[in-house]
């Protein structure tokens, strides 16, 4: 799964460190989201997409041939 | 994941660890007691410098325990089980065909057996934690 985490953490001037903060998860979950290492359960990726005032369907973009 | 019973229930097994490794030190067995009391020193600076860090996390406001810990945590339990059982099935298949008949100490087999599927589950969780 594809995310647009990174940029809109930028466009928002927030850290990796912010972003875990509001979040409730570690610094190491939000560099694992940004690098697409990682696929967040539908709670964690609702709270990022609230924390941007988004829908997760504008942070997150599902792919098919995705892993697990 | 820490709470008060899980440290009181560390230290008490701390305690016991080190009760058995001075009657071995002083009555039994001097090497094994040394291993003993030594392992469990090892453990517990390892757990105060664990715990050091998840408190500085803590007061940053992170969260140690998040989502991403408990599924790493849970690929690296599976792939330690299923390595562990494979190798020890491959062990059983050549020994008990090619190996000669050996006569061992049930206590130490049983004991290599749980420090090499503690060993498969940290090399397991450090390579996940990279590469997740």
């Amino acid at each position: 799964m594809q995310n647009r985490l990174r940029e809109l953490r930028e466009q928002n001037n927030l850290t990796q460190e912010d972003l875990a903060v509001i979040v409730g998860v570690s610094r190491q979950t939000i560099i694992s989201l940004e690098k697409g290492k990682y696929n967040p359960s539908i709670s964690l990726a609702y709270n990022l997409a609230r924390a941007f005032n988004l829908t997760i369907e504008e942070v997150f973009i599902f792919d098919e041939k995705g892993d697990d | 994941m820490f709470n008060k019973q899980s440290a009181a229930a560390f230290w008490l097994t701390i305690a016991v660890l080190v009760g058995l490794g001075l009657w071995q030190l002083i009555y039994v067995s001097p090497g094994f007691g040394t291993g003993l009391i030594g392992g469990a020193v090892g453990v517990s600076v390892a757990r105060y410098l664990k715990q050091k860090n998840i408190k500085e996390m803590q007061a940053k406001g992170l969260n140690p325990y998040d989502e991403r810990t408990y599924y790493i945590a849970g690929k690296a339990s599976y792939a330690a089980m299923v390595s562990s059982l494979l190798l020890a099935a491959v062990v059983v298949l050549f020994g008990s065909t090619f190996g000669p008949v050996v006569t061992v100490n049930p206590y130490d087999l049983l004991g290599y057996c749980i420090a090499i599927v503690v060993l498969l589950y940290v090399i397991f969780y450090y390579h996940y934690n990279r590469t997740r």
